[in-house]
């Protein structure tokens, strides 16, 4: 019996690539969608064995699909196939129990490696990432809540004045926070982080 | 641009006394009815008074320290001397006039309309008593003393009125607004530029911190010379006790306590260690800049006629410095936004389009060589293609994140991502290629890694297209300002260095070294030929 995968990907040229990399083993390709939303409804729909998903998509992240998917319950297995991870969604995507994590310029038999360790319930990611990771883990702790809704109004290009009135807060209390987000991100700046804020799923609301 | 006055206030007030202290004793030497009392006395104390005045000029010329240390003594003397002459001397012959206005004009110049009515005060009280108490008499004429009283006065109200309305020692002094815009080049270098101006300074520093930021910003101007770097993350800013004039050398540093009151303090103790070590020059002024998002300090050096008047100006020169610079901040921001957009734009198109076309040719390749027909020799070159595509996908990928970040690639990726290259360059060309860095630490520039891979590229192309190699070995070094890549070949050489001539960059290498503003030398011998290039490197954190 053959483990059902949904392929999520907004690339055709990688869905009908990996479709063709599994045929003759012991994973099919049951469905796939090319963003994440599709992707939400494909689940209930196809109700796959495993997920594989792409980060970077037109309408969310992968990452949104992994945490709408946590807060659901829904605990099924999901492995990142991505062309690059930044630190903030690796340190998110472990916190959420993301299950493998496979990187696109690497040798693709790896993907392979990596739906077999899954399917035997064990964690499998792609060698530079589990080393990233772990430094990581060392390091970084995810965003909180309200420092995610602080990037998110940075995002959308109001001042520490404006936030602060936003947020209830004061400004030095802005300025603290703002530093804590640059440590975390490793930006240096407020035009790097609103810039790169899209990126790690935290663009303007 | 308005520069400072001719001559600071010091050298006007101990200039005018020194004057007037001569033309006082010409005047009554020359008299004979001069001095009415105290013959002997007044052309001593006269006398004492020039040598004084002459001391205190000769002090205070050139020195801040010693104006800002002498003037209320000297202040307190001319009073001393001033009241004096006033009895000693009558009559129209008698300076007692100019003298007067002297007094209370350097009082208005140096402190405020409080100093100023105090002194006048303190003259027309002592004057009145010593009239009272002496009555009519020979000495104390009615009608010269009710005059003189009315004469002081007059005059103390008008210049106690001057010291109120804010005397400036430079009226004109100031940054002249200038159209709202961005401004040609660095606006930071013409921020500094354009205060130096303000203050004649051949020298000027600028450290500027974003304040949620991380990087401090140095800039430097030096008459023609200008750059701006980034000082190493974690740094601190040094902080500054207020606007001050120092000379390290001499342990002084001078601040106003106050209107009226100077604080003498040790530089060594006042100012720290980090500020000290950007300075070039032993002695200058000091003001630190803050405004709503941003804070920093100006250090100006070489200052023609660095004088206590610096310091009543500083703080409108860092008002006005501020607005500059925050609308320097405001136009970089702008600028630095539209350029990291930029690239973010062009590095998710190269994402979007060529690495997900590599990875899922990857994908299509790692398929057919699981396929049952891929045996053989098939097999192989289709693990060998492959390989290639995973590498130059690699290649890419780390272009693409410096073109996302902007950040400098450090130099131990540097060297994998060339080795890797090395590698790829290997299967292409048949040969054996690899790459070496000698240096453990350092960083370049986007710039420069993506000359270094085109350059590496081309180098081994021309080498086994032209030289016939098996063997290149390219080695890489971070000198101080440069990044040496030397790219050695076991190659055939250069005809021309065989017959003797001199050998003639490569074109296809030397077009790009020399846009990057590098050089590129060729040595050629019989089994070793080595192309040795430097880019330069701008200092990275």
């Amino acid at each position: 019996m053959t483990t059902r995968i949904l392929l999520v990907d907004d690339h055709p040229m990688i869905r009908s690539a990996v479709a063709m990399l599994l045929e003759g083993s012991d994973f099919s390709v049951a469905g796939s969608a090319g963003s994440a939303g599709s992707a939400i409804a494909a689940i209930g729909d196809i109700d796959p064995d495993m997920v594989v998903l792409d980060l970077a998509m037109p309408g969310g992240s992968g990452l949104d699909v992994l945490r709408r998917l946590r807060e659901q319950g829904d605990r099924r297995p999901v492995i990142i196939l991505t062309a690059g991870i930044d630190d903030y969604p690796l340190t998110e995507a472990v916190s959420l129990g993301v299950n493998g994590i496979v990187m696109k310029n690497n040798d693709p038999a790896w993907l392979l490696d990596c739906l077999k360790a899954v399917q035997a319930g064990k964690r499998w990611f792609d060698p530079d990432v589990e080393a990233r990771s772990n430094e990581l883990a060392n390091l970084r702790s995810p965003l909180t809540q309200r420092e995610r809704k602080l990037v998110m109004l940075v995002a959308r290009g109001l001042r520490n004045r404006d936030i602060a009135a936003e947020l209830g807060i004061t400004e030095g209390t802005v300025k603290v926070y703002l530093h804590a987000i640059f440590e975390k991100l490793g930006v240096a700046n407020r035009t790097e982080l609103a810039v790169r804020a899209a990126e790690v799923g935290l663009g303007p609301e | 641009m308005a520069a400072g006055p001719l001559q600071p206030s010091g050298r006007v007030i101990a200039g005018g006394r020194l004057l007037l202290a001569s033309l006082f004793l010409i005047a009554v030497w020359a008299d004979s009815s001069q001095p009415t009392h105290w013959n002997a006395g007044v052309y001593a104390l006269l006398a004492a008074y020039v040598a004084w005045s002459l001391a205190v000029t000769l002090l205070v010329w050139n020195d801040w320290w010693q104006d800002a240390r002498l003037a209320a003594p000297a202040h307190v003397i001319d009073v001393a001397v001033f009241m004096t002459m006033l009895y000693a001397t009558q009559g129209y012959t008698s300076p007692y006039f100019t003298f007067f206005i002297f007094i209370l004009l350097a009082a208005a110049i140096r402190w405020g309309w409080r100093e100023t009515a105090v002194t006048a005060g303190a003259i027309i009280a002592i004057y009145l008593a010593a009239g009272l108490m002496l009555g009519p008499s020979p000495e104390i004429e009615v009608q010269d003393f009710i005059v003189r009283t009315g004469h002081l006065l007059i005059i103390s109200a008008i210049l106690i009125w001057f010291g109120a309305n804010q005397w400036a020692a430079w009226p004109r002094l100031g940054i002249p607004e200038e159209p709202h815009g961005p401004v040609a080049g660095d606006p930071f270098i013409a921020s500094l530029r354009a205060g130096m101006a303000a203050v004649d300074a051949r020298r000027g520093i600028l450290l500027w911190r974003e304040s949620v930021g991380q990087e401090i910003d140095l800039v430097r101007v030096a008459g023609e010379d200008a750059s701006r770097t980034a000082v190493s993350r974690g740094r601190s800013l040094p902080r500054l006790p207020g606007n001050c004039l120092f000379r390290l050398d001499k342990d002084r540093l001078l601040m106003r306590a106050d209107a009226s009151r100077w604080r003498f303090l040790g530089a060594a103790e006042t100012l720290p260690a980090e500020f000290r070590e950007h300075l070039d020059r032993a002695e200058g002024l000091a003001i630190p800049i803050a405004t709503g998002a941003a804070e920093g300090y100006v250090v100006f050096q070489e200052v023609r006629a660095l004088s206590t008047d610096h310091l009543d100006f500083a703080p409108r020169l860092a008002r006005d410095m501020a607005v500059r610079l925050q609308e320097a901040e405001l136009f970089a921001a702008v600028e630095e936004r539209s350029m990291a957009k930029a690239r973010v734009a062009v590095a998710r198109d190269l994402h979007d389009s060529v690495v997900q076309f590599l990875a899922g040719l990857g994908f299509r390749l790692e398929a057919l060589k699981r396929s049952p027909a891929a045996v053989g020799e098939l097999g192989d070159n289709l693990a060998e293609l492959k390989d290639t595509v995973m590498t130059e996908q690699r290649q890419l990928r780390a272009f693409i994140k410096g073109l996302r970040t902007g950040k400098p690639i450090s130099l131990n990726d540097l060297t994998r991502d060339c080795a890797s290259l090395c590698a790829l360059l290997s299967r292409q060309w048949n040969i054996d290629c690899a790459c070496a860095c000698k240096s453990e630490t350092g960083w370049v520039p986007l710039r420069t890694q993506l000359d270094v891979h085109h350059l590496v590229r081309e180098a081994v192309a021309n080498a086994v297209r032209h030289g016939g190699a098996k063997q290149v070995r390219v080695a890489m070094q971070r000198e101080e300002k440069h990044l040496s890549l030397t790219v050695t070949d076991d190659g055939q050489g250069f005809a021309a260095a065989a017959e003797g001539r001199e050998i003639a960059p490569p074109a296809s290498l030397n077009g790009r070294v020399r846009e990057a503003g590098g050089t590129l030398k060729v040595r050629s011998e019989a089994g070793e030929t080595a192309v040795v290039i430097r880019l330069p490197v701008e200092d990275a954190p």
